[in-house]
């Protein structure tokens, strides 16, 4: 039967045998919208962004929010390593040092040119100089290290080669991996590591750290936590813990056993690759497994220094390239999930006030003139304020104020297709409602409404970043282009890569994506110039 | 002989009045536009009521009403003994199946956004859905029905997956039109269905109209205000000026004699496709606007443009005069009494004394 159906279907032949297929608005748009270069270029990189953003998990990077603090503000390079970099800026400082003991000579002019520099702190420049006249000096032998600086750079020089990555992914036990375990099982292992007979010892030591970890989950006034006596504690404590459930207790008395285990392996895996590495026994980047105590442990490692930072890294040695990929992944979020969540908003609030009139629709439009009165950012900072800083916080405070446009618009819509002769049309042959609604106004008002939504997420990802430059919208150690910036501003001089390379990500989106909202708007007005 | 056929459809009294309102919170009605004041009519089964007058007059309002798309103010509309305006909405729902619309412009009446199939199938996939056929369909048979409905107008089959930007006025009209005949309607309401269209193209879309209503046994109640148009399709014509109907009367009687002086202007103004004879016609030419709908006359409606107005015209209201042989004509004129000897004051007075005595 279903197939007779298609086939009835495409049965649209012509009398010359050919099938004759309609060409939908939709597809006219699309059509036209390929035309039109600036928004399939804006299309491709807007889809480009949304594919990094998607799948960054994937993507070969070093985690965002890893912190190495030997890497701060380290510039971005496509050649140097790491600890290339680190070497430089070290030797940078000790040349300055060593020009202002007057060890490292200058002429004249380059000292008169270094004092006018630092009273207009223009750093980069001195270090630049610096450096570049002290090699100069150094490799002509007129230079020399005074004896601890030397040390001091033969000891850097020591701890770029040698520092190393430990990375433990796995422990198991025989096949077993040891986060299934319980905790009994894991107190035993834990046991046998560190040269213990039987598990009581360190039983008591974790039930102990999780009398104080519950307590300090017990909301409670301060004074009164601070005076309570030890047998009122233990019986809260009691308390608290049959309210959490047996379950819940065991899930963390096993993770904390494990990460007592993890600390453990860790300590050993690292000595024992550090002594390896000394011997030239092993080569980094280093995979595999290693046997301790009975464990076979799974474990990555690398030297830590030869990492590369293709956009440098930030104020805590964080990878930026990474950041501004997850960074671009929430703002993305935020401007999507924004739209949609004012778009809603809107069309509920503009169809009813449009399709009802009368008093519903005079209410709803007083409210959004008066809406559209207030200063709408106050309003967002206002709530950010009241309600706390969260993400979710933020979408709903930007829904709220945002909304207003689109039910405008969607209520001229509505009004006008209300009285459209297509819509009598239904009327007139006994059609619901609900069906005028959903197969009459609401397709016929999509285009619209698509148009806005995508000039919408850009205006999104600006507020955003507005609210997070004033350091009210994404939190460390997430990240958010606006947020990016916001960090990048405060040392603009002396590091700008942390300044530019946020802003070219940000700006680019933006215009690609304004671009592509232009160019849908342009494909979906039947009247555009460009018509085939 | 019409007399002999059945009444299908019968008006009375309708009144259609939109409310002026001041807008804002109140929203207090201040007044209203009387777009149709009072009209009465009967339509038989079979024939073509032909509806005319210049712009604003309330023609698109009287069908609208009679379709119930507006609920009317007062009066009946009364179709095969179901008074329409007091009907429930499962009674109503099913007297839509028998009184169908063709609207005027066939660019607006079509959902851009729906293939033709859908279109034509949707009158037959609304009243599948609420059970309201004598059979359920299945999709194939609706399939097909659209198919054969397609075929009927005049459409070749294979531009159902089309959508309707993709055809001419009268293709699109013609769509309109399978749409109407979907549901096997006793009586189709024609809003104008050719005055968008070139000429050529409304020979063509007439001509179909004709077909139908034969084969069919269609009634028309047929808007336009192309007088050739009306003469050609229409057995009886009713001449409608501001909210009123002033002539109604055979189709070749009222060309032939038309009794109203309104329409003699109208008449008068046609063209004739005979350049001799157009150069010689004598034409009425009437002055002044036609006076604002949201006031009550208390004379005569026509009376401020008449060529032949009398001093009682501008305080009594004609009632309709029979002319027998069925034509209909509200204006003093062809009372028995001749009001002409009636000067201003006498006639002033006389309005006045029924003023009060209907007090």
């Amino acid at each position: 039967m279903k197939e007779d159906i298609k086939n009835k279907e495409n049965a649209a032949t012509n009398e010359f045998d050919q099938v004759v297929v309609g060409n939908s608005l939709t597809k006219d748009a699309w059509k036209r919208l390929r035309k039109n270069k600036m928004a399939v270029v804006g299309m491709v990189i807007v889809i480009l962004y949304a594919l990094i953003s998607a799948f960054a998990p994937l993507l070969p990077l070093h985690d965002y929010d890893e912190i190495i603090l030997d890497h701060q503000n380290l510039g971005p390079s496509f050649n140097k390593t790491a600890g290339e970099l680190m070497m430089e800026n070290k030797k940078k400082e000790l040349y300055f040092k060593a020009w202002k003991d007057g060890s490292l000579v200058l002429t004249e002019e380059q000292s008169a040119l270094i004092v006018s520099w630092i009273d207009e702190s223009k750093t980069n420049s001195v270090w630049n100089l610096c450096l570049e006249e002290g090699e100069k000096q150094l490799a002509a032998g007129t230079f020399t290290w005074s004896s601890s600086d030397q040390k001091t750079l033969d000891k850097l020089q020591k701890k770029i080669d040698e520092d190393i990555f430990v990375d433990i992914t796995k422990i198991y036990q025989g096949d077993t991996n040891l986060k299934k375990l319980d905790s009994d099982s894991l107190a035993k292992v834990y046991a046998t590591m560190i040269g213990l007979d039987d598990t009581t010892l360190i039983l008591e030591q974790t039930y102990k750290e999780m009398d104080a970890f519950v307590f300090n989950t017990i909301e409670m006034d301060a004074d009164v936590k601070k005076n309570l006596s030890d047998e009122e504690k233990a019986t809260i404590i009691d308390k608290e813990i049959e309210k959490l459930g047996d379950a819940y207790f065991e899930e963390k008395l096993a993770e904390n056993l494990y990460g007592k285990i993890n600390a453990q392996v860790l300590r050993d895996v690292t000595k024992i690759l550090e002594n390896e590495s000394e011997e030239g026994t092993i080569s980094f980047p280093y995979k595999d497994t290693i046997e301790v105590d009975g464990l076979t442990i799974t474990v990555s490692s690398s030297l830590v220094n030869q990492r590369h930072y293709l956009l440098g890294t930030d104020y805590s040695g964080r990878d930026l390239l990474s950041r501004i990929i997850y960074g671009g992944q929430i703002s993305i979020m935020i401007g999507i999930i924004g739209t949609l969540f004012s778009v809603f908003i809107g069309i509920v609030l503009g169809a009813l006030a449009g399709y009802l009139g009368g008093k519903v629709d005079y209410i709803i439009m007083r409210i959004v003139d008066v809406m559209y009165g207030l200063p709408y950012m106050l309003i967002v900072i206002i709530c950010m304020a009241i309600f706390g800083r969260s993400i979710l916080n933020l979408f709903i405070a930007l829904g709220i104020v945002s909304w207003l446009t689109i039910a405008r618009m969607v209520r001229g819509q509505i009004m006008s297709l209300k009285n459209s002769e297509y819509v009598e049309a239904a009327r007139s042959m006994g059609a619901k409602t609900w069906r005028i609604i959903f197969k009459h106004m609401i397709p016929n008002s999509l285009s619209i409404i698509i148009v806005y939504s995508t000039l919408r997420i850009p205006s999104f990802i600006m507020q955003e970043s507005f609210l997070s430059f004033l350091g009210l919208g994404v939190q460390a150690p997430m990240a958010s282009w606006g947020s990016l910036i916001s960090n990048g501003v405060a040392s603009m001089t002396i590091y700008p890569w942390r300044l530019i390379f946020p802003s070219i990500a940000m700006t680019l989106f933006l215009f690609a994506m304004n671009f592509f909202g232009d160019g849908l708007r342009d494909a979906f007005d039947p009247q555009s110039k460009n018509q085939l | 002989m019409s007399n002999e056929k059945k009444t299908l459809l019968v008006v009375k009294d309708l009144k259609q009045h939109f409310p002026i309102k001041t807008g804002g919170l109140l929203n207090k009605k201040i007044g209203a536009i009387r777009a149709v004041d009072g009209i009465s009519f009967e339509v038989k089964e079979g024939e073509t009521l032909g509806i005319v007058g210049e712009s604003g007059c309330g023609k698109s309002t009287t069908v609208r009403s009679i379709a119930q798309l507006y609920r009317p103010t007062s009066g009946d509309v009364i179709f095969e003994g179901l008074n329409l305006c007091e009907a429930k909405e499962k009674e109503l729902v099913l007297a839509r199946r028998n009184i169908q619309m063709i609207f005027q412009d066939p660019y607006a009446s079509l959902d851009p956004r729906m293939t033709v199939r859908s279109i034509i199938s949707e009158p037959l996939v609304v009243f599948n859905k609420r059970g309201l056929l004598d059979k359920k369909l299945t999709k194939l048979e609706i399939e097909e029905e659209v198919e054969r409905l397609m075929e009927r107008v005049g459409l070749n089959k294979a531009f159902k997956n089309r959508y309707p930007h993709e055809f001419s006025g009268g293709q699109r009209q013609r769509i309109g039109i399978a749409r109407a005949l979907a549901l096997n309607p006793r009586i189709i309401l024609a809003d104008e269905p050719v005055s968008a269209l070139d000429v050529s193209i409304q020979a063509q879309i007439l001509n179909l109209l004709n077909e139908l209503q034969k084969e069919l046994n269609l009634t028309y109640i047929f808007i336009a205000h192309d007088l050739a148009v009306i003469q050609h399709i229409s057995t009886r014509v009713a001449v409608m000026y501001l909210g009123k109907i002033v002539e109604l009367a055979d189709s070749a009687d009222l060309y032939d004699n038309p009794a109203h002086p309104y329409t003699q202007a109208l008449l008068s103004a046609a063209p004739i496709p005979d350049p001799e004879i157009e150069r010689k016609r004598q034409r009425i030419i009437l002055t002044g606007d036609v006076p604002s709908p949201d006031k009550i006359q208390p004379g005569c409606y026509f009376q401020a443009r008449c060529p032949k107005r009398m001093p009682w015209c501008t305080c009594h209201v004609p009632p309709t005069f029979d002319l027998g042989n069925n034509h209909k004509v509200a204006c003093w004129l062809y009372d028995e009494k001749d009001y002409s000897k009636i000067s201003k004051e006498e006639a002033q007075a006389d309005a006045d004394k029924n003023k009060t005595e209907v007090k």
